[in-house]
């Protein structure tokens, strides 16, 4: 993409978009300089020929540059979106689902081999249905439910989850 | 070929053996269930049912798997008529007319068109399939390293270039995938790389747990995000479109077979490109084209039949030259690489009945997806009125299992959560993932043909010019991108003029 000034149209959204898009470009130029950096410990070639370390190397040169030309280059603008207040709102609940939704995640994945399957399944259903705007009591009653009939499903499937340190 | 039509015949009779026609069955139920439900696309469904595939057997696993694929294709086609939100990316095209038909009482009309035209698509897509494998494979065959580096190279600049948006984060993705691909261990001397010590990672980064993060976990995330409206689930008239919309649907249906076959071959062809073309061809050749967008039948007659027939032709590349073209296919791949089978040339020679029993359950999962939706089409419906919130978490927790039933680690829970926000991510800033997954599984078999074709030329890079076919594959992935990257900047330049013009007339005293 050839670099143009950014233009003028850009609504704050679009904005927001660009900055994430550069970020997004500087993380993995670093993620591919390291990348590069770590690949030089890797042979490049050796007696038969080509090394571990050939195709990383060049892999991760050009995905350096890649994601440099990414980070220098402007984007295409797009027709800029409205702002008002209620698309607002609606953003608020919706970045609070999802924040809530990834940290719900990986506590269950941490305590998914200490606490087991059964409980940790109920307190991630129980915890996400609230999140989304179930009232409390169809919350922990899903919890309870699907937790243990999940698990038993699977045990019918001969798949096995975990049993954690309370036994179930 | 003689032999060909013996394994055709032999292929069609294991498929019809009752363990494989159950999990056709079972495959159609669970596919036509994800094509109906927003927020799980095939790639992510697929990958939470791998793991409960290994103690199937191959062909049972695949035949299932196929069938979630195809099944997809027809349950996609309910939420694009009666809700105007396509079930998977093919199905855009038949919101454009499938919703208004629903809106003005013509639903029944739509699905019915759309399962009979899916149907004729699939059938005659599977039947090209199984006489174009011999003869791509055994070409294929006669490939050394040399040629199979610029073959695959051609693959990924199909995926690049056909993805649509920016062809500069396409590539940078790509080569995210090789990087992704080169952890574990080295393909041809089998020493651990960028492994930092962890030896759940020996086995490198799991397909599985990257499509479910990237597509399953990631889409439902931005789902957060979109308002879904309701669908129109009154009562469904007769599902049979009456006789002049029967008559001027059929050469739609025919049309749309024909591109939606004839594109969806190319290895990384997107399956809503050939839709797309097959719609602008019926609109271009109809009688009436003002009546597109608003309801007309032969709309969504064409546009079913060719996403159907691309779900056929994308199978192609991938049995016959190892070639995924999409995510959902490189799952399918990652499922025969799981049960020990390599799909590429050699499917046909070392596992001819493997191979032909899994063409032959196309036959059988087409025939019972008709079956399925045609008369069932009501019973589907009423899964729309289930509570976005309780779909939602059902898959979370579906993917937790998933991931977790890999291989009974924790890690690649973790890791699927972070391909979830990244995948997220990329949605957010306009990166395409799939450039990333294509390559995640071309990657290691990328390396080896490189680095075996430098080694029996000693280190001679010229050898991948000055092989013929390797020469001519390589300059067609040169004119794919410089053509992809000419219609990139024609793009990008059109969308400046059009967002300057915009701002123009917002603010004149500017």
């Amino acid at each position: 993409m050839i670099a143009f000034p950014t233009d003028r149209s850009s609504s704050p959204s679009r904005r927001l978009v660009i900055s994430k898009q550069r970020a997004g470009a500087l993380l993995f130029a670093a993620l591919s300089g390291f990348f590069i950096f770590e690949a030089s410990f890797y042979p490049y070639m050796d007696w038969i020929g080509p090394g571990s370390g050939f195709f990383a190397m060049w892999v991760g040169s050009l995905a350096l540059v890649a994601f440099l030309a990414l980070l220098i280059l402007d984007p295409v603008p797009t027709l800029p979106t409205s702002d008002n207040q209620e698309n607002q709102a609606s953003a608020r609940q919706s970045r609070r689902e999802v924040v809530g939704t990834i940290i719900f995640l990986i506590v269950a994945a941490l305590l998914l081999q200490p606490f087991g399957f059964i409980l940790t399944c109920g307190l991630l259903i129980a915890a996400l249905l609230r999140l989304y705007g179930a009232r409390l009591w169809v919350a922990l009653v899903s919890g309870v439910i699907a937790g243990p009939a999940i698990f038993f499903i699977f045990l019918c499937l001969h798949v096995r989850l975990p049993v954690g340190a309370l036994g179930i | 070929m003689e032999t060909t039509f013996a394994f055709w015949v032999q292929g069609i009779s294991d498929a019809l053996q009752p363990s494989n026609l159950l999990f056709a069955f079972l495959g159609c139920v669970i596919g036509t269930l994800v094509g109906v439900l927003p927020g799980l696309g095939p790639a992510a469904a697929m990958a939470i049912l791998v793991p409960l595939t290994y103690d199937m057997g191959p062909v049972p696993a695949i035949v299932m798997l196929s069938a979630i694929y195809f099944g997809t294709q027809y349950g996609g086609t309910i939420t694009s008529v009666l809700v105007n939100v396509p079930g998977e990316s093919t199905s855009v095209v038949t919101c454009l007319d499938g919703h208004p038909m629903a809106k003005s009482g013509r639903g029944g009309a739509a699905l019915g068109i759309a399962a009979i035209g899916s149907l004729f698509a699939g059938l005659t897509g599977t039947l090209l399939l199984m006489i174009l494998a011999i003869p791509l494979s055994s070409l294929a065959l006669r490939f050394g390293p040399v040629e199979m580096f610029a073959l695959l190279v051609v693959g990924l600049s199909l995926v690049i270039s056909f993805r649509g948006g920016s062809l500069l984060a396409a590539f940078a993705m790509t080569l995210v995938g090789l990087m992704l691909g080169l952890i574990g261990l080295d393909p041809v001397q089998g020493a651990p790389r960028f492994t930092f010590g962890i030896t759940s990672l020996f086995d490198g980064v799991q397909l599985v747990t990257v499509i479910m993060g990237l597509f399953g976990i990631g889409e439902l995330l931005l789902s957060f995000e979109e308002r879904v409206p309701e669908p129109i689930t009154g009562k469904i008239n007769s599902l049979l479109p009456d006789r002049g919309e029967r008559k001027s649907a059929s050469l739609a249906i025919l049309r749309g077979t024909c591109v939606g076959f004839g594109l969806g071959i190319i290895p990384g062809m997107a399956g809503i490109v050939p839709t797309f073309m097959a719609y602008a061809l019926e609109k271009r050749l109809a009688k009436h084209p003002e009546k597109f967008g608003k309801g007309a039948i032969e709309g969504v007659a064409t546009a079913e039949a060719s996403n159907n027939a691309y779900a056929q032709a994308s199978m192609v590349p991938l049995l016959t030259l190892g070639i995924p073209g999409t995510a959902t296919l490189a799952v399918m791949m990652g499922a025969f690489m799981i049960n020990g089978i390599t799909p590429g040339p050699f499917l046909f020679v070392n596992h001819p009945e493997t191979a032909w029993t899994v063409i032959g359950s196309f036959i059988v999962a087409n025939i019972v997806l008709f079956i399925l939706n045609f008369p069932l089409v009501r019973v589907w419906v009423n899964i729309l009125l289930i509570p976005r919130r309780f779909l939602q978490v059902a898959i979370l927790v579906f993917c937790i299992i998933g991931a977790y039933t890999l291989r009974n680690n924790v890690l690649d829970v973790l890791v699927m959560i972070l391909f979830g926000v990244l995948g997220y991510f990329f949605k957010k800033i306009d990166w395409p993932a799939v450039p990333l997954v294509i390559a995640l599984i071309l990657g290691p078999l990328l390396e080896r043909a490189l680095r075996q074709g430098l080694e029996l030329a000693d280190g001679d890079t010229t050898v991948f010019l000055t092989t013929p076919t390797s020469a001519l594959l390589l300059a067609l992935a040169f004119l794919i991108v410089t053509f992809s990257l000419f219609a990139n900047l024609k793009a990008a330049r059109a969308a400046r003029l059009l967002v300057s013009h915009t701002a123009d007339k917002a603010d004149p005293t500017s």
